[in-house]
């Protein structure tokens, strides 16, 4: 499995680059501040970088969010029977995978399309497409992500039948907190 | 095989009428949160699989996937969501909750259940540097329950305070849930934090005052603790000038015109970045922490809106958003009584569901019926996020209550929905307030305009 | 037999002009033509696809079959559309409309292989309004104006101002109100839509800065299949009798929102001296290179302005 946690710590690290790049996209905005109020100069085209910035700091999120299965499912009908939650939770899991499957693949033909069209920012004309296909590829890494995930899913179906008390190996490395906490930020 | 073409497929429609694959459409949606599906993921499948029944346009359902995930990574208006939660982690990671729960201590510490009111101080404080209730009401127990418990609090008592006061996050600005009403009914999200001001206030008094009849009634619930000094008051307080500054700094520039919505949300988080990292709370592990949490909670967020507009497309072409506000309109009765129908069903919803998607995805239904009446959108945020507040902390699902009962195992849940009642009382009044005083929401947005 | 059905979408508000008269006009028009072989649903408000950047895609990929769509959004998707954003060329949303739905008909625009006109409306001019004061070009000089694309950037440049970029429109009021920016080109018909006259209160109305173009185009290959009676009803009523009504409800909308700030008193309509018109002038000469130029035998700036006098004439 060292193919996977190879994938997850990608994950991991795509998320934390992501979001660095918002911290110091907050400073610069900070210095942007202090120079329009202070010197009256504010810096050209810094809107057009920071939109680029902004997009690539979203998307990067996305598969970590999945390593960590944070999405919000609401767990009512599982609580009747041990293998009934089993078996929705791998098929919550399954049309995630193909929501993932879909906005991946989706994001690629719109990457190819902004690079044909030559589309840029609005200002000081930077190409968009690297961006669109940076984006592309961290919503393909989700799908490993995911698809670990189904996997997961669909042991804890079989080992589940095994070891009533539920407590099984696929469960531990799949790093699915069963009685999860609800993330912050639901509301 | 030929390519599919737009016009085509419409002669070969679904025998249902509209309006029928619609309320299908929704009745799968709610079963496929009900088993499991995470919310955003089952709007977007179930919106598209819909979109396919009415128009057989396969094609284009497969784009929406791309379109709708390019308009939200793209919009700035929604980005803000990423700043907040993160100023939120930091500020937890710096320890900020506790620093102005001290403050509100000293000061109040003295009455019966002091520690009671100084933990909805505290939320209230925390909720004007944080934006979700979650966050404020998890990092509000860690550092309250405690203290209530050495005092003996009554465990209702002390987990119904936390569960209700965690809603102030999101109800005083800056608030995540404001943030996406604003993007959705496109509204200006200033004047949603603007409004929120008087209701978030008047709430905080309320469930002050709700701590205090409650103990009136049952003293043996709580205690009273030592009164300190006015120079020990001072003192502390003066301790916390951090998070006192950094919330004059970011919301002040906000609301003075200083600075946008999205510059605001930066400087705060460099701020409480640069807070944390000076008191030497924040080390790598916890900075990476608080970055991948963070993670998470944005790409659900982001995905609840993309399943939410994906959703949306299926939902128009059903007709039955016009539909019903078409027939809300003919009905011979007062807009407030509709008002009140539409307030009780979404309270009704949020006693099962999540409450945030349950706003997301009725928002196509309700905003044509408020706006039709008459009504200010702005002033119908407000409400709308009282009344998500309520689906937070009543039975059977509330999420706030879930929270707390995810850090204390051992207290049973009937003592926590026990706790929350008299803040419930509270939360209604100051509901039924904004509603019959709209002024309340819409006088401080009108007076900046 | 049932009638074809198109959704014809629109990201902006029920409210407006376009979306309250003209797109229901056009509706009405064809639909009565077409002996109920046509039926259009109109979709106001961004119900079917809320953001206006994306209103192209949605009618490339066959969400929507028209759809309301601001070309400068896609920088480089329709180069030709951009000269309409030069300066004193055009006085009102009609001429400019006219004059670029006749150079579409001649086959001069680019990005529409796959593209049917329906119409086309070039929303203008834009005028200078700022919250500093103004009464010369001086003022002009180093103030942050927001501009809504790489021509209107390179025409604040010129003249002495700092363009600001990637801000939508309704964005623009709350960043003038907080000095992120100090103003705007924009045209006068928007001034209340945007609340950018809360924001902004001089206003240079002597000099039109450019035309903006909002059009409305559908799939080829849709348009095609029409039905021949619905094609031929369709036919009667796209291109220069809708782009008329829109322009027409456009130029009226410009024309209520001058009286308004003209009777207001917050409100300061600045004129230009003839000596600062002829320096912006000056300054824009080197704008229209771009297009004034041979380029397979066709001077698209000189076929523009005969297009328009021709228009003119035809009034
Ligand atoms: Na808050
Ligand atoms: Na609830």
């Amino acid at each position: 499995m060292t193919l996977l946690a190879n994938i997850r710590r990608l994950a991991q690290f795509a998320a934390t680059i992501g979001l660095a790049a918002l911290v110091v996209l907050s400073i610069m905005t900070m210095v942007d501040i202090a120079g329009r109020e202070l010197f009256g100069t504010p810096v050209t085209g810094f809107s057009d970088i920071s939109d680029l910035i902004i997009v690539i700091a979203a998307a990067a999120c996305f598969p970590a969010s999945l390593a960590t299965n944070q999405h919000v499912s609401v767990r009512f009908a599982g609580m009747a029977h041990w293998r009934l939650g089993a078996v929705l939770d791998f098929l919550g899991h399954v049309i995630m995978l193909a929501v993932f499957v879909l906005i991946a693949w989706q994001l690629w033909v719109y990457a190819i399309d902004v690079y044909t069209s030559g589309q840029t920012t609005w200002l000081i004309y930077i190409p968009v497409w690297p961006v669109w296909v940076l984006t592309t590829a961290l919503f393909v890494l989700c799908i490993p992500v995911q698809l670990s995930l189904v996997v997961a899913a669909a042991r804890d179906i079989r080992f589940s039948a095994q070891n009533p008390v539920g407590m099984n190996d696929a469960a531990a490395t799949s790093v699915r907190p069963e009685n999860k906490e609800e993330p912050d930020g639901t509301d | 095989m030929p390519r599919r073409h737009p016009c085509a497929p419409r002669t070969r429609r679904s025998p249902m009428a509209p309006i029928e694959v619609g309320l299908v459409g929704l009745a799968c949606l709610i079963a496929a949160i009900l088993l499991h599906v995470p919310v955003g993921i089952a709007m977007a499948a179930v919106g598209a699989a819909g979109y396919v029944m009415l128009t057989g346009n396969l094609s284009g359902m497969v784009s929406l996937f791309g379109t709708e995930t390019v308009n939200m990574l793209t919009n700035q208006d929604f980005a803000v969501v990423m700043f907040f939660l993160l100023m939120g982690g930091f500020a937890g990671a710096a320890g900020i909750s506790a620093d102005i729960y001290r403050v509100a201590n000293t000061w109040i510490g003295h009455y019966r259940g002091g520690l009671s009111m100084a933990t909805i101080l505290g939320c209230a404080g925390f909720g004007a540097i944080a934006g979700s209730s979650i966050a404020t009401a998890a990092t509000m127990a860690k550092i309250a329950l405690p203290e209530m418990e050495k005092r003996n609090y009554a465990l209702s008592l002390c987990t119904g305070t936390l569960a209700a006061g965690g809603t102030l996050g999101s109800l005083i600005p800056p608030s995540i849930i404001m943030v996406i009403y604003a993007v959705q009914v496109e509204q200006f999200v200033i004047d949603l934090f603007l409004a929120a001001i008087i209701p978030g206030l008047l709430s905080v008094a309320l469930f002050v005052l709700a701590i205090r009849v409650q103990l009136l009634i049952s003293p043996h619930l709580a205690g009273a603790g030592e009164r300190i000094a006015w120079r020990g008051r001072m003192r502390e307080t003066g301790r916390a000038w951090a998070p006192i500054g950094i919330i004059v700094v970011v919301m002040g520039g906000i609301y003075s015109g200083f600075f946008t919505v999205n510059e605001g949300a930066a400087v705060g988080l460099v701020l409480t970045l640069i807070f944390a990292v000076a008191r030497k709370s924040l080390t790598r592990a916890t900075f990476t922490e608080t970055l991948f949490g963070s993670a998470g909670s944005i790409a659900m967020l982001y995905m609840i809106v993309i399943g939410a507009n994906i959703f949306g497309y299926f939902l128009t072409l059903s007709h039955m958003p016009s539909e019903v506000a078409t027939w809300v309109q003919g009905l011979d009765i007062p807009p407030l009584a509709i008002v009140f129908i539409i307030i009780a069903m979404y309270v009704l919803l949020g006693c099962v569901f999540d409450a945030l998607a349950g706003m997301v995805l009725t928002l196509p239904f309700v905003v044509p019926i408020i706006s039709g009446l008459g009504y200010d959108l702005v002033w119908w945020g407000i409400v709308n996020v009282m009344v998500i507040e309520i689906g937070m902390i009543t039975p059977p699902v509330g999420i706030n209550v879930f929270v707390i009962k995810g850090l204390r195992q051992d207290i049973p849940l009937g003592t926590i929905f026990r706790g929350i009642t008299p803040f419930l009382i509270a939360n209604v009044v100051a509901l039924l307030l904004v509603v019959l005083f709209p002024q309340l929401a819409t006088w401080l947005p009108d007076l900046l305009r | 037999e049932s009638p074809v059905v198109l959704k014809f979408a629109s990201a902006f508000p029920p409210g407006t002009k376009t979306n309250s008269i003209s797109i229901p006009a056009f509706i009405k028009a064809v639909e009565e033509a077409s002996e109920g072989t046509l039926k259009i649903e109109h979709y106001p408000g961004g119900t079917l696809g809320a953001s206006p950047t994306t209103q192209l895609k949605l009618v490339e990929d066959g969400v929507v079959d028209i759809a309301e769509v601001v070309a400068s959004y896609t920088p480089g998707r329709f180069p030709e559309l951009e000269m309409f954003e030069l300066p004193f060329v055009f006085e009102n949303t009609r001429e400019a409309s006219l004059t670029a739905y006749a150079l579409y008909e001649k086959g001069f625009f680019t990005g529409f292989d796959k593209l049917e006109l329906v119409g086309i409306a070039e929303v203008g001019p834009y005028y200078l309004h700022s919250k500093k004061e103004l009464a010369t070009v001086d003022d002009i000089s180093g103030q942050k104006l927001r501009a809504g694309g790489p021509v209107q950037g390179a025409v604040v440049q010129a003249m002495g101002g700092v363009p600001v970029g990637g801000m939508p429109a309704t964005q623009i009021a709350e960043n003038i109100s907080r000095n992120v920016v100090d103003g705007t080109l924009m045209d006068i018909g928007n001034m209340f839509n945007f609340r950018i006259a809360d924001a902004a209160g001089y206003h240079v109305i002597n000099a039109p800065l450019g035309n903006v173009a909002v059009m409305f185009p559908m799939r080829k290959d849709t348009y095609e299949s029409l039905p021949p009676k619905a094609k031929a009803a369709f036919d009667k009523y796209r291109g220069m009798w809708f782009s008329n009504v829109l322009s027409e409800n456009l130029d009226k909308q410009n024309d209520e929102s001058a009286a308004r700030l003209e009777a207001d008193a917050e409100h300061n309509m600045v004129e230009f001296s003839d000596e600062d018109i002829d320096t912006l002038k000056g300054a824009f000469a080197g704008l229209k290179d771009r297009w004034d130029a041979d380029k397979d035998g066709v001077n698209l700036y000189q076929e523009m302005l005969s297009a328009r006098d021709a228009v003119r004439a035809d009034k």
